[in-house]
């Protein structure tokens, strides 16, 4: 009888079991963005967006914590926060979506993968589609990262810019991704 | 006379003004060393507090005005720092997905720190990252070592 519902339990168990051999995460994800206008540069980074990749069915997702970024200047970080982003009332920063363009087999062999990121974002509590190139690189090591690049328009997640400080401000803001990710136990 | 006295106070006026807005545009973050904290709590019972009610949370640690807290816990985990990236102590949360994540600038990690050891960090409390179904951390940033 023990080793009958042992048995059972190990079925039910399998699918999950091969679930997690498949998911990757991190905890310390980067994301910076840059915008870049003749009268001045705006930078900021976080390094502890997480995310979670199912890479047997691509579906990925990131959170963050809009209050995480950092800049050089507190003014700006302020401003960031209270004017622009409503840090208090927003204050995350989400995608679910999925990575095309790599297997799971394809992670057990170094090398660097092109693919393309695609999903939903929510920036600000308004949600738009993103669709994104990048790259999987695995080092053979067990490491696997990934990179992407895209633009985001304040304005289409209704991101409001004084008109004081609109020449400052950059009309599409780049966002730079960088997850070092690390197999889910 | 009167006409130049004027001229001059306005002149000092402007100068005052401008002096002031380009040291607030070049103003760098307030340290922490010099921040009172207005919480102290163990590491288990802060994540607790935010899984339990994010916005409760968030209200009561994060605040609408910068402010420290300091944090009491033992080191899960310490992962270096360069001059891009802070460096990261994690404190157990009894969660092994979870931890209080504490970003120190390089300089101010204390040395002598390992896995292990029962440390009090001071720091500002950002929010829990987890989302739904992701695991996540409570950040602490610009840390420094606190008294225990």
């Amino acid at each position: 009888m023990t080793l009958l519902s042992n048995a059972l339990l190990g079925l039910a168990l399998a699918p999950l079991t091969l679930l997690a051999q498949d998911r990757y995460m991190t905890r310390t994800g980067h994301v910076d963005f840059h915008s870049s206008t003749p009268i001045e540069d705006i930078h900021a980074d976080n390094d502890k967006a997480v995310s979670v990749w199912d890479a047997g069915t691509g579906a990925l997702e990131i959170s963050m914590l809009i209050k995480a970024f950092t800049f050089k200047k507190a003014l700006m970080q302020e401003h960031f926060n209270e004017n622009y982003m409503e840090s208090g009332k927003f204050p995350k920063s989400n995608f679910k979506g999925s990575i095309k363009g790599v297997t799971a087999a394809q992670l057990a062999v170094a090398g660097t993968y092109p693919v393309t990121v695609e999903g939903q974002i929510t920036i600000h509590g308004v949600e738009k589609p993103v669709k994104a190139g990048g790259t999987i690189t695995v080092d053979g090591k067990g490491g696997i990262r990934a990179d992407s690049q895209f633009k985001v328009k304040p304005a289409d997640h209704d991101i409001k810019i004084p008109g004081a400080v609109r020449d400052n401000i950059a009309e599409s803001i780049q966002i730079t991704v960088r997850f070092d990710y690390t197999k889910m136990p | 006379m009167k006409r130049r006295n004027i001229f001059l106070i306005i002149a000092l006026v402007v100068l005052g003004g401008a002096a002031f807005g380009l040291k607030e545009c070049f103003r760098g973050h307030t340290g922490v060393d010099g921040m009172d904290a207005v919480h102290a709590v163990d590491a288990p019972a802060l994540l607790a507090e935010f899984m339990a009610d994010d916005a409760a949370a968030r209200a009561k640690y994060v605040g609408s005005a910068e402010q420290a807290i300091q944090v009491n816990g033992v080191i899960a985990a310490i992962e270096a720092g360069n001059d891009s990236i802070p460096a990261n102590v994690r404190l157990e949360t009894g969660d092994p997905m979870a931890s209080v994540a504490c970003e120190f600038a390089p300089a101010d990690l204390p040395a002598a720190w390992k896995a292990g050891d029962r440390v009090s960090v001071k720091g500002i409390c950002q929010g829990y990252t987890g989302d739904g179904m992701l695991p996540g951390d409570v950040v602490l940033q610009r840390c420094i070592e606190a008294e225990q």
